[in-house]
């Protein structure tokens, strides 16, 4: 197996696990939280708030413009 | 007194004016938002890296993004006695454990050459914004990414 394709299967799998912790999150009977509760839990704290604004400006910099 | 009966009439039922003109008020501004969301992604869409045109198109979320940042911790600030935190359960820690794992492996892949046998994330996604659709598609996401965190 290639380095790339070594890599690419490990994006995937990762994905696949957030996939399958939010659906968890959703369908679950054990109380999971989802990506967007444990985010809004992140930014309930001020510096939380910061990071996750800077890190939403650092992706649209790096993505779109640079 | 007749006349003053003649005069009188009971309040409608339902909301009051007040309250359905804040309504339309507040649709009215979400629909603006949005429509000026979409112009931004279709204008993005034909914009490519490393261009004025790019940054300027990104450049108009940021400013509004910040100003918008700024007059909602000026009123988080005027409400005195905010909710409790949060308890920290077990999705938490799941998705804390699994963000530091993405983020390790991400750091792991940018130090190692050459990019193309170690991609990162910012890799599939300079190749995904690289057609003019789904850079569109990605800049509304994002757009919408942020309107999100805005309303935490």
């Amino acid at each position: 197996m290639s380095d790339r394709l070594a890599t690419i299967v490990v994006w995937i799998a990762l994905a696949v696990a957030a996939a399958g912790l939010e659906t968890l999150a959703r369908i679950g009977r054990r109380r999971l939280a989802g990506l967007g509760e444990a985010l809004g839990r992140f930014a309930f704290l001020p510096a939380g708030r910061l990071a996750l604004a800077l890190g939403w400006m650092w992706l649209g910099w790096h993505v779109f413009a640079r | 007194m007749r006349n003053e009966l003649a005069t009188f009439s009971p309040p409608a039922a339902g909301p009051a004016a007040g309250q359905v003109s804040g309504h339309n008020a507040g649709v009215r501004r979400r629909l603006t938002l949005v429509g000026l969301g979409i112009a931004l992604a279709v204008t993005a869409s034909f914009t490519t890296a490393f261009t004025t045109g790019s940054e300027a198109v990104t450049a108009v979320p940021f400013g509004l993004f910040v100003a918008a940042g700024v007059v909602a911790a000026v009123r988080r600030a005027a409400v005195p006695g905010r909710a409790t935190p949060p308890r920290h359960g077990p999705g938490a820690a799941a998705w804390g454990t699994l963000g530091v794992m993405a983020f390790a492996f991400e750091l792991t892949n940018y130090f190692l050459a050459p990019r193309a046998a170690h991609p990162t994330v910012s890799y599939f996604l300079t190749a995904i914004a690289g057609q003019p659709w789904s850079r569109g598609a990605l800049f509304a996401a994002w757009l919408a990414l942020g309107a999100w965190l805005l309303g935490r």
